[in-house]
């Protein structure tokens, strides 16, 4: 699931300084599910909004509230209506989400309120990691279930480098080091010879991805 | 909403007239005493008599009762009945022109009326008695029931408009045919039972013998009834009990109860039996009267040893004679309580019929007897009855009647089935919480006269104890229409409840949930609440309290200081006194780990000037975990608070003891507070 953490707050109150209609949107999706940008999360930025301006003497109205999903056309519709009286949204969806708004509405200025960071897991509650980059070509059944490009500092495809000391990555004491991980791993499955092989380098040539799922695309019934 | 919760509170579905238990309960612990007693008195007429006497189903059923014991909810009963608040009842939707007989003023006569004159009916109740009140006026002993008490109910219901006719023995002074010619369109016999049963051995017509209910009835009614030093009293029901507690205080030295089973057997209430063997009565067990001797007057009574055989048909070990046990009791006075039935000879030359048990024979469901307009209930049709079940009775029967005029089918209620019985792992995670005694009059004082034994709870011993009831079946609830099965909820509650069945999209709640809150607040997608109608987790009394801020002058700031404040702790009401002392507003709540943040920043928004959490001591927690989850929410909203730039010193958390430090805390923080000037500068 994707994982994000609030924007601090002096960011967001610099980029609506200048508003007097503000709309807080939390997301129904992952971002709800790790607590950052659900209903509750985005009632209180909208009430601190509203103590801030009050102390400033402005005279904002911020209201809040959250869609299903942000990456949906159909739930973006869903405040249509609603968005005439928005002069700039704080979208606390993750990057996605915040770029489905801005392209469904140009009128308004659509602002993130947090920074996503990565596609995690739940380690424990609380505890989120990441463990996938969405590279276009998965690997991990190469290298034991493990994903060296989300999960070493260096993305290497044939690790382990010098820095692997005593299973640990240089970058933090607290990282294992993956290809540590993945050695292991493939000795045990019996599958160690597979990593003599080099892998050649990945190919990151082509950004944005774009995926099409023919059968599931709109029929125009009136052909 | 998606209400997982199937069944009830078994407190309320063991009730025979479902008295909404838990909710009184809850709203007692929430010091809500006049909206809990409304609920009680909605459904029972008779809330002081029962809140002293009832045979406490509920309590049977209570899921506290695997924890530690069950929660004392017929006490608490009592504590609401005993605050003397005007019943507020609806008023009937329609009136309607038929006038109801009710024969015997009793409970069950009594019950049927006020239901038929809440329904929209006239009634007259005729009382063959000088006073109404039945067996509870001329059984139950004023030590156990005082007249005051049982007066208070019954006229609370006489002053809904019923007609009360004492005098008059329906059968002899007029008859069924009379009533219906007079013009009255259904019949409730409610006579009772008050025939008391013989023992059929020699001796018995003896002076010094006499039966139980007939001695209760003679020291209420003022026969002249004596006993001397040594009393036997044959029978081990609440009768036989009664007429032995009264015995002692009618000046008797020796009392010996003598019972043919055994203690375990005993049909009599386990509290009254202590009280019982407290007071000195001697319990004879495993024995049966064969003989009574005497002149002109009891001298001695003959017994004879028992021992349990195999059950019999009521499931009690049938009692054999031991040969050549015999023994010898010397007695004055032999008073015979093994039972009674209703007086139904009269009745029966009206033309109801009876049954083979000896009482009026009805339909269970409609409470008709074989004459259609002619209905009957109590313990008249149950041998063995209760007050409850009298009310019950009452009430049902009013309802059929109603039926019945109005030519409709009677609909039988659907019972709900009770939740089940707390898990045994869930059960290691819920507190232990001793359940309150009862204050008691002193056995040396008490044997002396009729005063009451059980003095009833001080408010603070009543909320504390409704504070056990752990609101079965009214827990939180889930939406899921919201629900985005993030997990959080099953993951935070400390009871493990929450769960997202394997295959499920979104979590459930089960009954064993126990309202602590955690998951209420947690829940990211705000999907979770609270299904009890009396909890607003400090929403909506903050709203209440900031309405009555008043205007602001730029010349003499007051600030506007919030306290929250938890209910559970047991320096609630004298903390909450200081802090109304102090002009702070007050907002209690039931555990503050039903605090959110969103709460909290609420009350900024409302112009507060400082917010105050005052929590229990860990450990003196009703929730233990709610402390620390309240503490989390509180460093929590602290941040915030910072990234206002508002002063830090504008939230702060106090601890209720020792009380002079929390004096002395709270007056610092309030200078604190006035020295840091408003949050906003508005005029
Ligand atoms: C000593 C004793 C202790 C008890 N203790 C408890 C207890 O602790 N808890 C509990 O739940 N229950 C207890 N009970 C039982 C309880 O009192 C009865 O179940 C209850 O009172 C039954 O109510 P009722 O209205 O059916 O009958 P009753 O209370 O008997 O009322 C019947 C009324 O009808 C009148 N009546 C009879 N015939 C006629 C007629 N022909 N015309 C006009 N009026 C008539 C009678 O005078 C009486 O007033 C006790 C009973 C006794 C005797
Ligand atoms: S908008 Fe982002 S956060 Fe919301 S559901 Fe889609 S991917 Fe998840
Ligand atoms: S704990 Fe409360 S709700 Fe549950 S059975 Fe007992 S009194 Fe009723
Ligand atoms: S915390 Fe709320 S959203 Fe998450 S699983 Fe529980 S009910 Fe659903
Ligand atoms: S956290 Fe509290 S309110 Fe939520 S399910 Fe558990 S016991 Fe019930």
């Amino acid at each position: 699931m994707i994982v994000a953490r609030p924007k601090s707050f002096e960011e967001i109150i610099r980029l609506i300084q200048n508003y007097k209609k503000v709309a807080v949107l939390g997301c129904g999706g992952c971002v709800t599910v790790r607590s950052i940008g659900g209903q509750k999360q985005a009632e209180e930025l909208a009430s601190l909004l509203r103590l801030w301006a009050k102390r400033q003497g402005k005279d904002v109205v911020v209201t809040e509230a959250t869609l299903t999903r942000q990456c949906e056309p159909e739930f973006v519709e869903s405040i249509n209506d609603r968005a005439n009286d928005w002069e700039v949204v704080i979208s606390l969806a993750c990057g996605v989400g915040v770029q489905c708004l801005a392209e469904r509405f140009p009128r308004i200025k659509v602002l993130p309120g947090v920074d996503t960071i990565f596609m995690g897991a739940t380690i424990e509650p609380g505890l989120y990691w990441e463990r996938c980059v969405g590279c276009g070509e998965c690997i991990v059944g190469e290298t034991g279930g493990f994903c060296p490009v989300a999960r070493c500092a260096k993305s290497l495809m044939n690790g382990p480098c010098g820095g692997s000391q005593g299973g640990r990555c240089e970058v933090s004491p607290d990282t294992p080091c993956v290809w540590q991980l993945i050695y292991e791993r493939m000795e045990q499955l019996g599958m160690g010879e597979e990593l003599d092989v080099i892998r050649p380098p990945k190919d990151w040539s082509v950004r944005p991805q774009r995926m099409i799922m023919e059968h599931l695309r709109k029929v125009d019934s009136r052909q | 909403m998606n209400i997982k919760i199937k069944g009830e509170a078994p407190c309320i579905v063991a009730c025979p007239i479902n008295q909404d238990a838990r909710d009184y309960v809850q709203l007692l612990a929430r010091r809500n005493f006049e909206q809990a007693f409304q609920i009680v008195r909605s459904k029972n007429p008779f809330p002081a008599s029962c809140g002293r006497i009832c045979t406490r189903r509920c309590e049977e059923a209570c899921r506290r009762t695997s924890v530690d014991e069950p929660v004392a909810i017929c006490w608490l009963k009592r504590f609401l009945a005993d605050k003397d608040f005007t019943p507020n009842l609806p008023k009937p939707p329609k009136e309607y022109p038929e006038t109801v007989a009710i024969v015997g003023a009793g409970p069950a006569g009594l019950s049927a009326a006020n239901s038929l004159i809440l329904l929209g009916y006239k009634c007259v109740i005729f009382e063959e008695l000088q006073e109404p009140g039945g067996m509870l006026r001329v059984g139950v002993p004023r030590y156990r029931l005082p007249r005051e008490s049982l007066d208070k109910d019954i006229n609370n219901i006489l002053s809904l408009g019923a007609q009360l006719r004492t005098g008059i023995k329906v059968g002899r002074d007029i008859t069924l045919s009379d009533l219906q010619r007079e013009g009255f369109k259904a019949v409730f016999l409610a006579v009772g039972s008050h025939k008391p049963l013989k023992l059929d051995i020699p001796g018995e017509e003896l002076p010094g013998v006499i039966s139980g209910i007939e001695f209760l009835r003679q020291i209420t009614l003022g026969g002249g009834v004596k006993v001397d030093n040594r009393v036997a009293v044959i029978g081990g029901g609440d009768t036989a009990l009664d007429a032995a507690r009264a015995a002692l205080r009618m000046g008797a030295r020796d009392v010996s109860l003598i019972y043919r089973r055994s203690m375990e057997e005993m049909p009599c209430e386990t509290v009254g039996r202590k009280e019982a063997e407290e007071e000195g009565i001697k319990f004879v067990l495993l024995t049966t009267p064969a003989k009574i001797f005497g002149k002109n007057r009891v001298t001695g009574l003959r017994c004879i040893k028992m021992t349990l055989g195999e059950p019999d048909n009521s499931g009690r070990r049938r009692p054999i004679p031991l040969p050549g046990s015999g023994f010898t009791l010397q007695v004055d006075t032999v008073i015979v309580a093994i039972g009674q039935s209703p007086e139904v000879d009269l009745l029966s030359k009206n033309g109801v019929e009876i049954s083979e048990k000896g009482t009026i024979k009805i339909d269970n469901h409609t409470m008709s007897t074989t004459i259609p307009w002619v209905f009957a209930g109590g313990d008249a049709v149950t041998l063995g009855g209760t007050l409850v079940q009298a009310i019950a009775h009452g009430n049902q029967t009013a309802l059929s009647i109603h039926n019945y005029l109005r030519g409709e089918r009677f609909q039988i209620p659907v019972r709900t089935e009770p939740i089940k019985e707390l898990s045994p792992p869930r059960v290691q995670l819920i507190k232990r919480e001793a359940r309150q005694r009862m204050p008691m009059l002193p056995v040396e004082s008490r044997i002396k006269d009729f005063n009451e034994v059980e003095l009833g709870f001080p408010e603070e011993q009543a909320v504390k104890e409704a504070r056990r009831c752990l609101n079965c079946a009214a827990g939180a609830v889930v939406d899921p229409e919201l629900c985005a099965a993030c997990l959080t909820c099953v993951r935070v509650c400390p009871y493990d409840i929450p769960q997202i069945p394997l295959g499920g999209r979104t979590a459930e709640i089960g009954p064993d949930c126990q309202s602590c809150g955690v998951c209420v607040v947690e829940c990211p997608a705000n999907a979770i609440s609270l299904k009890d109608r009396y909890e607003d987790m400090g929403e909506k009394t903050l709203e209440s309290v900031m309405g009555q801020i008043p205007g602001r002058g730029i010349l003499q700031y007051a600030p506007t200081i919030v306290a929250f404040l938890c209910q559970y702790d047991s320096h609630s009401q004298t903390v909450s006194q200081k802090l109304r002392e102090n002009g702070i507003k007050v907002v209690e709540v039931s555990c503050i780990s039903k605090l959110e943040p969103r709460t909290l920043l609420k009350a900024f928004e409302m112009l507060a000037d400082a917010v105050v959490i005052i929590g229990s001591q860990s450990g003196d927690c009703h929730f233990d975990a709610g402390h620390t989850w309240a503490k989390r929410r509180f460093d929590y909203t602290a941040l915030f608070l910072e990234t206002l730039g508002l002063e830090r010193q504008r939230l702060q958390w106090l601890s209720p003891t020792p009380e002079e430090e929390f004096f002395k805390s709270l007056s610092n923080f309030v200078e604190e507070i006035k020295k840091l000037g408003p949050v906003f500068q508005i005029v």
